[in-house]
């Protein structure tokens, strides 16, 4: 599927990123999708290790905060490559945790510690020939039926972008790899969500007032994980264990969807359907159901009709 | 016709392998076990021997995400040598060299009629 050298488009989901990041070797994390800015969305992921941003490139650039040159501690890489850029995002969260308690895995670590000395093209041009984690991100990219049909143009073709923000050492920066730095937000005493929600609302307002379509991720804490030592910490006590109990079972559950939406994603479907046009055509449904669909597209042609010719 | 959109309006939009298999269709497909039995062998093995499970995805957008690539890989004109190694006629295959869904269907139509 995915050509020598490249990295395919992977869908920007959180069961995607989950399942990717566990495969690259990390323990203790997961990936949710924020609906909202409001605090209480924030406060219910908690921890919060790093933010993906995502929207609608247009090629103009954010005014906010200072831009750091040369060497700096927290990591940061140029992108090198479209394709990537959701999944250097992550790896730049991933590898800017402090926490100890969580485990990036060998890939990650041994990466960091060989590109520890680099400048951030450097350091972009060895993600993009990080043979294993480009392995893993093909892994999930959307299926291709045909080599040819990279040729054919797809309507989300439209570039997006991503960028990360990560809380390190009491300061809160912008990983950004079309920047030639990160970017310093500054810094903060107790909760670094609190530096950077301002900062998105004020961008997302901005985005949205030209129509530009985003998104929001959060690189969190293993929420079952947490549950479970959440279940041992009340044990005995009724009213918070069937609570506890419950979240478990929809965090459980959650996890069973993503895994199947993952293995459907995996799937080339190409012989399912060739199967199902054979079956409508011995069964004589193919010539009526195309007629119908015929008819259904003439139906709504024609109200534009009329009214560009009023 | 490839010039149609020179006075300005849309390139009319025709049949497509996504339009004709719709919710409808597989609905259809669904009700026959024999049917269900045949496509599940398409599938993951994950995903066999849950009639709802099969459901559910021929109903999910990864699904139909894979009838939109087939149908842009049937209008590119490229299936074709597939669609002849399937067993459809010459006439059919042909039809689907020159990317047009309807006259496919037509062509693999008259040739079961004889």
């Amino acid at each position: 599927m995915a050509v020598n050298g490249q990295w395919c488009l992977i869908e920007s989901d959180p069961g995607v990123f989950s399942e990717l990041i566990k495969e690259f070797g990390c323990n203790g994390l997961q990936v949710e999708e924020l609906w909202s800015l409001d605090e209480s969305a924030f406060t219910d992921l908690k921890p919060i290790y790093g933010l993906i941003f995502l929207f609608k490139w247009k090629g103009d650039s954010e005014e906010q905060g200072k831009v750091l040159y040369g060497d700096t501690e927290v990591f940061f890489a140029k992108q090198v490559i479209n394709n990537a850029c959701a999944t250097q995002a992550i790896i730049s969260v991933l590898l800017n945790i402090q926490n100890p308690e969580i485990k990036i895995g060998d890939t990650l670590t041994q990466f960091k510690e060989f590109t520890s000395s680099f400048d951030p093209a450097l350091k972009g041009m060895s993600l993009t020939n990080a043979d294993r984690l480009r392995e893993v991100h093909n892994s999930f990219a959307r299926q291709n039926m045909f080599e040819f049909d990279s040729k054919i143009p797809e309507k989300d073709d439209d570039v997006y972008h991503f960028v990360a923000f990560v809380p390190y050492k009491g300061r809160v920066y912008e990983l950004d790899g079309l920047k030639p730095g990160p970017i310093d937000h500054g810094s903060y005493t107790d909760d670094w969500i609190s530096v950077v929600r301002p900062l998105l609302q004020t961008r997302i307002a901005k985005h949205a007032a030209t129509e530009i379509t985003f998104n929001l991720m959060a690189v969190v804490g293993d929420k079952l994980l947490d549950l479970q030592k959440q279940l041992e910490s009340v044990m005995g006590d009724e009213a918070f264990v069937g609570d506890i109990k419950e979240k478990i079972r929809v965090e459980e559950e959650k996890r069973a969807n993503y895994k199947i939406e993952n293995i459907r994603r995996k799937h080339n479907y190409l012989p399912l359907i060739m199967e199902m046009l054979k079956i409508l055509s011995e069964k004589g449904m193919l010539l009526p159901l195309t007629l119908k669909a015929k008819e259904k597209i003439a139906a709504k042609d024609a109200p534009k009709k009329e009214s560009s010719l009023s | 016709p490839a010039n149609g959109s020179a006075n300005g309006a849309a390139p009319k939009e025709t049949v497509t392998p996504a339009n004709v298999i719709s919710k409808e269709a597989i609905d259809g497909l669904l009700e026959c076990p024999d049917t269900v039995a045949k496509l599940e062998q398409h599938l993951p093995e994950a995903l066999r021997g849950n009639p709802e499970v099969m459901r559910s995805t021929l109903n999910s957008p990864q699904f139909q995400q894979g009838l939109q690539l087939f149908s842009s890989a049937f209008k590119s004109g490229q299936l074709a040598p597939l669609m002849k190694s399937l067993g459809f006629t010459d006439s059919a295959g042909n039809a689907a060299a020159g990317g047009d869904f309807e006259a496919f269907v037509r062509a693999v139509a008259d040739a079961t009629k004889e």
